[in-house]
């Protein structure tokens, strides 16, 4: 027996994925910044050791 | 990763409303053949985040298992690693849009591999479709090499962290038996270098199991999908499979959000030790921010502490700045490259 979505179901299926996108944006996001302070910090504190000429 | 998990969460979040007007009966198909092109293309490419997944746990088998250093993987073979993970989605994604495989998939909203040579699944057609073989060949290919890799890699790392722990209670316990005539407790402190190590390993290790929990739990709703797709489920068949729809819709494009839990947990778990009397919500701020978020807790329990001379609060800013950068380096090396 065939059964195809209703309009309410495809329209809660459009904007359902809404939420978890803006979420994993903030943390993909979150991730990235996370990664370049960590190397920045790392090189910081390598120049500051005198591992590294400015 | 987290490049490739941005451009697929935005790629999911268009599908339903860039599918071709003229051939698509979705309520809000607004888009053309061209948009479904390039959402095919997109989703071709942001199989990439697929490929890190499974290349991160090759990155855990390396460390852990073989007791690769940091340095020696990121020169030898993280190079590799982005070539495969960028270079595959991406030539594959041109081939499939330069060749015009892509087109309205048969179930779900999206665009990928589907009625290639245009016109092949019409009634009557004698031309022959090859979506099955290119879409095995675009998107197979990845999921094989995903889940066998994650299958088989974690499964060493399970069994070489239970080698490892088991190896230390032996070792503990010989040196206890060994010293038997001496003070219990001087063997007891022999041990934490041991410890030491065996918590290192344990703690990369949940790193490790985290990434592919995040990875399957966002993952399986589509599998399970495009399993049934090619099992024969069409349109026709969605209201039935709408459950499924929904944990799709609500899981594929939240795979970031999981990673960014997995990897802060570490540090999470660090500030939850060192600052107790804070919140659960400082504390993941600390680790997301590190040096920009003090504590809040000490001022408010503490009244006396504006008196406290700007010297030493100065001495105490750094000192606890020296601690945080000597902690971070040791959580860097456990929490995974992203």
């Amino acid at each position: 027996m065939s059964s195809t979505l209703s309009s309410a179901q495809e329209k809660a299926l459009s904007f359902l994925p809404l939420v978890p996108t803006m979420l994993s944006l903030v943390g993909s996001s979150s991730i990235i910044y996370m990664v370049f302070r960590i190397e920045k910090e790392n090189a910081l504190s390598e120049v500051a050791a005198g591992n590294v000429g400015l | 990763m987290s490049v490739y998990e941005i451009m697929f969460s935005l790629n999911y979040v268009f599908q339903p409303f860039l599918l071709p007007k003229a051939t698509s009966k979705r309520v809000y198909a607004i888009g053309t053949d061209a948009s479904c092109n390039a959402l095919g293309f997109w989703s071709q490419f942001s199989l990439s985040a697929l490929l890190y997944n499974g290349l991160l746990s090759h990155y855990f088998l390396l460390t852990i298992r073989f007791g690769w250093k940091e340095d020696a993987f990121a020169k030898w073979i993280e190079p590799l690693m982005h070539m495969f993970a960028i270079g595959f989605p991406m030539v594959t994604a041109i081939a499939g849009s330069v060749l015009g495989v892509y087109h309205e998939v048969g179930l779900g909203m999206a665009c990928w591999v589907d009625n290639y040579p245009k016109g092949c699944d019409l009634p009557g057609s004698s031309v022959k479709c090859k979506s099955s073989m290119v879409a095995w060949v675009f998107g197979g290919s990845i999921l094989i090499f995903v889940v066998v890799s994650l299958s088989i890699n974690n499964l060493i790392i399970y069994f070489h962290v239970r080698s490892t722990m088991a190896k230390s209670q032996r070792r503990s316990w010989t040196r206890v038996v060994e010293r038997s005539g001496e003070l219990a407790s001087s063997a007891v402190n022999h041990a934490p270098a041991v410890d030491s190590k065996v918590k290192r390993v344990r703690a990369v290790a949940t790193q490790a199991f985290l990434y592919v929990a995040a990875f399957v739990l966002s993952y399986v709703w589509t599998g399970v999908l495009r399993n049934l797709e090619s099992a024969g489920y069409t349109r026709e068949d969605e209201a039935t499979l709408f459950p499924l729809l929904v944990l799709q819709a609500l899981f594929e494009p939240i795979q970031g959000w999981f990673n960014l839990l997995v990897y802060v947990r570490p540090r999470y778990m660090q500030a939850r030790t060192k600052f107790g009397a804070e919140t659960r919500w400082w504390c993941f701020r600390k680790a997301l921010f590190e040096n920009h978020v003090h504590p809040e807790s000490s001022s408010r329990t503490r009244p006396g502490s504006s008196k406290v001379s700007r010297d030493e609060k100065l001495r105490t800013s750094a000192d606890e700045h020296n601690n945080d950068d000597r902690q971070a380096r040791d959580v860097g090396s456990i929490d995974g490259r992203d």
